[in-house]
């Protein structure tokens, strides 16, 4: 028997606002989290901003909550208050449940500079003299990937499955498709499901740097992220976390809850293209979202609304296009379709992305207003969508599909509906 | 080709290809000869950029294996691909090859492709070494010089960022075999290669893929993992050299960790049926609790995770026929799990327990274990538990000294795993 899944729990941690009402807000008036940035004890960088998240604002917004008490990874700080605002948003906090599970998608682990070089010595890394320096090692650092879903399901009393995705940009987008199967296919009833990450240091950033793929332009200020505009050229990093509270719809109505929207298919493919560029048709991005609307047994013709990867590179976005193009083709569907990027104003949370983008989708169909593209003064003519340019819209979307793509080539599309009671 | 299938259950998930890269081992085959005679494949701890006399013995991938394994895939992608993405390669190129699987005559979305990670082996020391070495000025760093070597002097390997992918052995693995389906990558230990294993088995049954590639690989050479594994005492001195592991023995002083890969193919029993192959075994039961371990208690998480796994089964406890267990040689670690092993069969017959630890080193995601429960399905036989001479509990059925004949129809293997992940995996004969 398969199940209908809703969305009920929102929380999403992020520099538009660490509250699901507040991101929605600062989203539908177009504010942007990107700001000047550099990493820590370098005055000089070729990456010149970034959306991080204020340490300041995050301690005082979340000054009361126990679960912080502990050492953790930044990424898993936001992450966790992520998954305790979706609960509570659904009403499950404080309510140990035996069959919710949790499902993440994480990236890179954190390694810092005075981590690593405990480790070094006259000649080069000397493993006896970190483990002599071990006492000054990061606590943090000995937390595994998994750390983040296994925490989530301690402090908050989830025994279902445990998932930790690790699909590079569309991790999150994984997690959550994966915790949409299992409650559909009847594996489990409830999940907690999302991403949390944070790039954000020098060495990962360095790192990225290296194979060209953030931004170093300072032409264009905090508008920098300029998703389909002739001028884009690399992606804005960015940290947070987002978390969704996922349940079969005959659960979510036995306890009363509120229901944001239905998830209705997903899609993954690969690209088995290149490692370091997508295809340039958007092959695997088109069979992804193909095999989300098959999913969902749903035609091109009744999406209203995607909400993109739109990274503001100059490969993804030409691509997505191409891809959109291709799965819409009929009756030329893409000229009706609304297009936006979110990262134009929340930047790139890599592991993460698909989560609070997830979120804007939910709430796109709930309220009916599709959030912007900033930026996009000038479309390259290989990018002509409607990709709802400078300023929110109203529009009475009732299916939208929120992409994620990550590196290496592969692929996700979450396919959502306005929900609408099942007949009793 | 084997022989066909006969009044099997068509809508089992069965494995029937394997392959590995293991210490001293290149298929499953030569791991079964090992394990009937105890014949281990630890060996002095040895890595150009690590300098260490504490940890003496290491289950190492050897340089050619390595060698071998970088063959596998294509020239272009090498610089690209970390060592445990080229070993993952190689174990699913040797277990398609066991499968009589040809990728090149079905539709490349209908293979889901599934991979285990163990940790991330990058960024490491290794990686930006270089750049690290020359900025160090009298023992404090100078962070602006090192900027400077990582972005413009070659200070980092400039293809950290893909190496460090955790979703690396999946993009080489599709871009070698040319699969597009239905995917997913996983990482840390024990939890990826459940969550790998869940992920392909439900991707087959529920019709998302036809055929599922699930490739798992792992290493503990890096040195923060090593460090952390030291300080909590984990790793055994090794004054008795490559018998220093000694799981469930009374002399037990440690672990011995290590590397290594293996890959299996997944299908539908009637996948199989229809390409007439004969499986190597069926995936009963999947299993799994989370809780953060205790000094005194937990002592009943092989037993949940064991009702887990028969969830949704014809399955009880009295079907299991035999244990493959972690047997990690810890001397707390090994008590413990003795003591879920005696929970989990409490009021039934003791049932032969094994384990494969002792033979490759521990190895993160890189499931000997059931590999070990797939050839004990083939061979009709409980392999012995390698260096166990005088086990720390006699009520339990150890299998030491020599293999036992023994037919197993459901094996059990059973995982605790002290970072709070804790597993059940059923293997049937099918």
């Amino acid at each position: 028997m398969k199940h209908r899944v809703v969305v009920t729990g929102l929380g999403v941690v992020c520099g538009l606002g660490y509250d699901w009402k507040t991101f929605w807000q600062n989203l539908l008036e177009g504010k942007s989290s990107i700001r000047p940035w550099v990493p820590d004890g370098v005055d000089e960088f070729p990456v010149h901003y970034a959306a991080a998240i204020d340490n300041a604002e995050f301690e005082e917004y979340f000054a009361a909550v126990d679960e912080l008490r502990q050492p953790m990874e930044r990424r898993s700080r936001f992450g966790l208050m992520a998954a305790r605002q979706a609960l509570q948003v659904a009403g499950l906090l404080g309510k140990p449940d035996s069959s919710m599970g949790v499902t993440i998608g994480s990236g890179v682990p954190e390694r810092h500079n005075p981590d690593m070089l405990l480790a070094m010595g006259e000649g080069g890394p000397n493993w006896e003299r970190l483990y002599a320096r071990r006492q000054e090692l990061n606590p943090s650092m000995r937390h595994g990937n998994d750390h983040l879903a296994a925490l989530i399901a301690r402090s908050y009393g989830c025994h279902g499955p445990m998932q930790n995705f690790s699909t590079a940009c569309a991790g999150a987008a994984h997690a959550i498709g994966s915790s949409f199967r299992m409650i559909r296919d009847g594996e489990t009833d409830c999940m907690l499901a999302g991403g949390a990450d944070s790039v954000l240091s020098l060495m990962t950033m360095v790192g990225l740097n290296l194979i060209g793929a953030p931004s170093t332009s300072d032409e264009f200020g905090d508008k920098l992220c300029r998703p389909f505009d002739i001028d884009r050229n690399g992606f804005v990093a960015a940290e947070g976390g987002a978390i969704v509270v996922l349940e079969s719809e005959e659960r979510a109505r036995r306890r009363g809850a509120h229901i944001f929207a239905e998830i209705c298919g997903f899609g993954s493919s690969l690209d088995a293209y290149r490692i370091t560029a997508p295809h340039p048709d958007g092959a695997g991005a088109a069979l992804a979202m193909q095999k989300a609307l098959a999913d969902a047994a749903l035609s091109p013709r009744d999406v209203g609304y995607i909400n993109a990867h739109g990274t503001s590179t100059p490969l993804n976005d030409k691509a997505e296009t191409k891809a959109i193009k291709t799965v819409f083709a009929e009756q030329e569907h893409f000229r009706q379709l609304l297009v936006s990027s979110t990262k134009s104003q929340i930047g790139h949370l890599i592991a993460a992305a698909g989560a609070p983008e997830f979120i804007a989708t939910v709430l796109a169909l709930e309220s009916g207003m599709v959030p912007p593209t900033l930026n996009l003064d000038h479309p390259d003519p290989a990018c002509d969508l409607d990709y709802v340019p400078h300023q929110a819209r109203q529009a009475p979307i009732s299916v939208a599909l929120s992409n994620s793509f990550g590196f290496g080539g592969l692929n996700a599309s979450l396919a959502l509906r306005r929900y609408q009671e099942s007949p009793t | 080709m084997n022989t066909p299938l006969k009044n099997a259950d068509t809508n089992a998930i069965v494995i029937t290809g394997t392959g590995c890269v293991l210490p001293g081992c290149d298929t499953q085959e030569q791991l079964w000869e090992r394990l009937l005679t105890g014949k281990t494949a630890v060996s002095p701890y040895r890595d150009a950029h690590i300098k260490t006399t504490l940890v003496r013995k290491f289950g190492r991938v050897t340089t050619a294996q390595d060698k071998a394994a970088s063959q596998v895939v294509p020239f272009k992608l090498r610089r690209y691909a970390s060592p445990c993405s080229q070993w993952g390669v190689k174990a699913a190129s040797d277990a398609i090859a066991h499968a009589s699987l040809d990728l090149t005559q079905m539709p490349n979305d209908r293979c889901g492709l599934f991979t285990a990670q163990g940790d991330y082996l990058f960024p490491s020391v290794p990686s930006f070494s270089r750049g690290i070495t020359k900025a160090l000025d009298h023992g404090s760093l100078n962070l602006p010089f090192l900027t400077d070597e990582f972005l413009h002097h070659r200070g980092m390997d400039p293809f950290m960022s893909i190496k460090c992918l955790a979703n690396n052995m999946l993009a080489i693995a599709s871009l070698t075999f040319g699969t597009r389906g239905d995917c997913g990558a996983f990482v840390q230990n024990k939890s990826a290669l459940i969550s790998a294993l869940r992920s392909a088995v439900f991707s087959l049954k529920h019709g998302y893929s036809d055929v599922a590639l699930l490739i798992c690989a792992g290493s503990y050479n890096e040195v923060l993992t090593l460090g952390e594994m030291y300080q909590q005492g984990y790793l055994s001195p090794c004054a008795d050299g490559a018998t220093s592991l000694r799981p469930f023995d009374l002399r037990r002083n440690g672990t011995i960790v290590g590397e290594g890969a293996i890959a299996f193919v997944l299908e539908t029993a009637a996948h199989a049926q229809k390409r007439n192959v004969k499986p190597l075994a069926a995936v009963a039961g999947i299993g799994n609790v989370v809780e953060k371990l205790t000094d005194s208690d937990c002592n009943d998480i092989y037993r949940r995770c064991t009702e887990k796994a028969m969830e949704n089964t014809d399955l009880t406890f009295a079907d299991i026929d035999s244990i493959v267990a972690r047997g990690m040689g810890g001397f707390l670690q090994d008590a413990h799990e003795a003591r879920l092993l005696a929970d989990v069969q409490k009021d039934h017959a003791p049932l032969p327990i094994t384990c494969a630890t002792p033979i490759v080193g521990s190895a993160p995601a890189c499931p000997v274990d059931w590999l070990t429960a797939i050839a004990m399905l083939q061979h009709d036989c409980v392999p012995p538990i390698a260096n166990l001479e005088q086990p720390l509990d006699k009520t339990l059925q150890f299998v030491y000294g020599k293999p036992l004949e023994y037919k197993s129809r459901h094996i059990l293997s059973l995982n605790v795993g002290y970072t709070g992940y804790h597993s059940a995996v059923i293997f049937s004969h099918q």
